[in-house]
């Protein structure tokens, strides 16, 4: 289907139309806000047809599978589109309120739906080379918004984000190199059909090159020793689009990990990269909440927790190793994935009313909220309960799918750490809610725009409340895309016909289908 | 670099359509050749930037260069929409038939591509030309 | 002729590794040159480099034999263009930087910026407004 290519093109030509409407900001704005929700709509129908259907294919300029550039849309791809389009929606309805005029003329617009494009395109290609490509557009996005206004800081710290940025992108292509002249191939459906026969020392290679591959994906999700760059590097973006920055860029790092070590790397010995993963993820939970708890302005304690929430996907990807659990650890992590992007998002977003309330983002500076403006007292202790994994929010809920699947796998001390880092994250928003919305309000009235502002967000609070008490369907789904990463067999299919086949992961399949049969599912 | 130099501009005035006719040619030439639009782009803002060399900054800073640049996004973004309302796949190659010549749309992707690096390289070559020491 | 490009290779990268960890924003642009070209190189030997190769510009569709495979000569011109283009980026942040701070050594500027750091470049009183 041809219109799955709408999800890049779409942005595409927004940015140009955002560039071109440069001298008029509102119309600039307005576009940037319908062509986000028009682009939303289109992704909740794909999602639905992908459902019914299976997965969609469009060859651009119409040559043939292994080697013309593939647009995959199966479950996952449209899961994590309908996440992207959600959130850029809310930061489009919200940020009209935050840009100022010298943002704007920094060619804010153009530069947010590159940043939209750089991600879509990320989740829609079937192809390592193309996802290198929208890495590299996303990041280039991401650069430009980063540096909107121009302040020293901003300078500085986009500096340090570009260097590192680099450096991934020159191993990602050492990474492609290795692959290709290993496999022969970049196409993904390919090369899980190739690895899934592979074996002996071609394989052993083939495991070795794919480690740059890992710490590539690791660096750009901020897993454990990879996580340095982001807590200074996220408080300087704009207010309002750092929504987007905290619930999207790191979550393409996992989505990578998932479809590209889950899904196409299939040769024996891959579970060595998801047994570094579980290790590290234990790591990565215990440092960020560490790192958030000593912090003392509100978006560095959210930088920090990104990172600690960070290292509960990774250890849904990590407890993928273990072929009995695969496919519910990844139905879990993908479960956790809308969790968090919805949650993430709102909680910056919150964090910024409440900096445009009182002024300040220190929390010593601040206080009162709660008093002042308790509406958006509100969405912030519903997102931050949700955070930390309180009933009946989704939180709990995608926190429990995950520890149950690592009890089953009797991963106990994974588990541990996330129990105990669950703690520490509700002590940490504990903080930021007894400093700033508790406390006496000085007299002054807080500044009206906050309600126009609150206005989008409440939409994402009521997502995660909705994700937490009528959780059925949303399980259901997450469960059905995590079938579709770990036994490919329609992904495969619809790229490269039906005659191509892929065999099952060392029993993976089988064993994950037993199991679904055990727990009375289809 | 002084923009007076007599012998510059008379340079200039041959050089500038000289360039810009092996722009041309190497342009037509990409369909099945090494060239196209990219190296033409490069070839038509080399001529820009003799003629900045020789004329001055200042009537080429009153032309906004960076909307040329989106301009030619514009033409090759849209021009792979076009198979797409015929049913094909995005970016598919047509055909246009004008009596002998058979034009691919792939030419006007070219011409976009040439827009775009015109145009960034002459924002940046302008951009240089009016800092302040 | 995989031996000497596997040296220069090696020569490249180790060459931009040491140059990106010197506490001078030049010497780290340059290495990230290098770094970019070693990776370039190596992307020509992983699709199967041989000396006897031709380019792939396919004269007569049914003589193929004997051409390079398009697709690393592919990646490469992409990764040139996008790491021409964050280098120059890159570059010039190290210039802004170096004007504002004065020092072209990263691990000499300041920790922190106190004067216009409250969280960010948040619109709230107190903070620069950056209104020209």
């Amino acid at each position: 289907m041809n219109a799955v290519v709408l999800v890049i093109l779409v942005p595409f030509l927004t940015a140009i139309g955002t560039a071109l409407l440069h001298d008029r900001p509102r119309a600039e704005s307005a576009l940037n806000a319908v062509s986000c929700l028009g682009l939303a709509a289109f992704v909740f129908w794909l999602l639905a047809k992908v459902d019914a259907d299976g997965p969609q294919v469009s060859m651009m300029g119409g040559y043939a599978a292994p080697y013309g550039i593939a647009f995959v849309a199966d479950r996952l791809s449209c899961i994590m589109l309908c996440l992207s389009m959600l959130v850029a929606s809310v930061v489009a309805l919200y940020v009209p309120w935050t840009v100022t005029p010298l943002q704007q003329s920094h060619f804010f617009y153009p530069l947010f739906q590159v940043l939209l494009l750089g991600v879509n395109w990320s989740f829609i290609t079937g192809d390592l080379f193309n996802l290198f490509v929208s890495y590299e557009v996303m990041l280039i996005g991401s650069y430009g918004v980063m540096m909107c206004g121009s302040s020293r800081q901003q300078v500085r710290q986009t500096l340090t984000y570009v260097a590192i940025n680099l450096l991934g992108g020159s191993l990602f292509v050492v990474g492609l190199g290795l692959v290709y002249s290993i496999v022969g191939t970049l196409n993904m459906a390919d090369i899980a059909v190739v690895t899934s026969r592979l074996a002996g020392p071609r394989a052993g290679m083939l495991t070795a090159a794919s480690m740059v591959l890992l710490a590539v994906f690791a660096l750009k999700a901020a897993a454990f020793p990879l996580f340095f760059w982001l807590p200074d590097s996220y408080p300087i973006v704009p207010l309002g689009v750092n929504g987007f920055f905290a619930g999207l860029l790191t979550k393409v790092g996992i989505y990578s990990l998932l479809r590209v070590f889950v899904m196409t790397f299939r040769q024996p010995g891959n579970e060595l990269a998801l047994q570094a993963l579980l290790v590290a993820s234990a790591f990565t939970m215990v440092v960020g909440v560490l790192g958030a708890l000593c912090q003392w302005e509100v978006r560095r304690v959210l930088s920090w927790h990104i990172i600690s929430q960070v290292g509960y996907m990774v250890m849904g990807i990590g407890l993928a190793a273990d072929a009995g659990i695969a496919t519910a650890a990844v139905a879990a992590t993908i479960f956790y994935v809308v969790h968090h992007i919805v949650v993430k998002a709102s909680l910056f977003l919150v964090g910024g009313i409440a900096e445009e309330i009182s002024g300040s983002g220190r929390l010593k500076e601040m206080g009162g909220i709660a008093l002042a403006a308790p509406g958006a007292a509100a969405l912030f202790f519903v997102s931050a309960l949700s955070l930390a994994g309180m009933p009946p929010f989704s939180g709990f809920l995608a926190k429990l799918v995950l520890v149950r699947t690592a009890l089953r796998g009797a991963h106990f001390w994974v588990v541990a750490a996330a129990v105990a880092t669950s703690f520490l994250t509700l002590l940490s928003m504990m903080k930021i809610w007894s400093y700033a919305f508790w406390g006496d309000w000085h007299d002054a009235p807080p500044r009206p725009l906050w309600r126009r502002m609150a206005a989008p967000v409440s939409v994402l609070v009521a997502t995660t409340v909705l994700l937490g008490l009528w959780a059925q369907p949303f399980l259901r789904i997450a469960s059905d895309a995590a079938r579709g990463i770990v036994d490919p067999v329609d992904y495969v299919h619809a790229v490269l016909g039906p005659e191509a086949s892929v065999e099952a992961r060392s029993g993976v399949g089988a064993i994950a289908s037993a199991h679904l049969a055990a727990e009375g599912r289809p | 670099m002084n923009a007076e130099s007599p012998i510059l501009r008379t340079v200039a005035r041959y050089a500038i359509p000289l360039t810009m006719l092996v722009a041309l040619r190497i342009f037509f030439q990409g369909h099945d050749l090494p060239g196209g639009g990219f190296i033409a782009g490069v070839l038509l803002a080399a001529a820009g930037a003799i003629h900045l060399l020789a004329s001055g900054v200042g009537g080429a800073a009153r032309v906004r260069w960076w909307r040329v640049a989106v301009l030619g996004l514009l033409v090759s973004v849209s021009n792979g929409i076009w198979p797409m309302l015929l049913g094909h796949p995005y970016m598919d190659n047509e055909f246009l038939h004008l009596g002998p010549i058979h034009l691919p749309t792939a030419t006007f992707f070219d011409l976009g591509v040439m827009l775009i690096v015109v145009g960034t390289l002459m924002t940046i070559f302008v951009e240089l030309s009016l800092e302040k020491r | 002729m995989e031996l000497p490009l596997a040296i220069a290779i090696a020569l490249l990268f180790a060459g931009g590794a040491y140059s990106i960890l010197r506490p001078n924003f030049f010497r780290i642009v340059v290495g990230f040159g290098l770094l970019s070209n070693a990776v370039n190189l190596l992307m020509i030997l992983c699709g199967g480099f041989r000396s006897q190769t031709a380019a792939p510009f396919v004269a007569d569709p049914r003589r193929v034999d004997g051409l390079m495979d398009p697709i690393p000569p592919d990646i490469i011109l992409t990764a040139i263009v996008i790491s021409f283009a964050v280098g120059a980026l890159f570059l010039t942040l190290c210039y802004v930087v170096y004007r504002e701070y004065g020092t072209d050594d990263p691990e000499a500027l300041p920790v922190r910026e106190p004067e216009d750091w409250a969280g960010g470049p948040a619109r709230g009183a107190g903070l620069p407004r950056y209104e020209e």
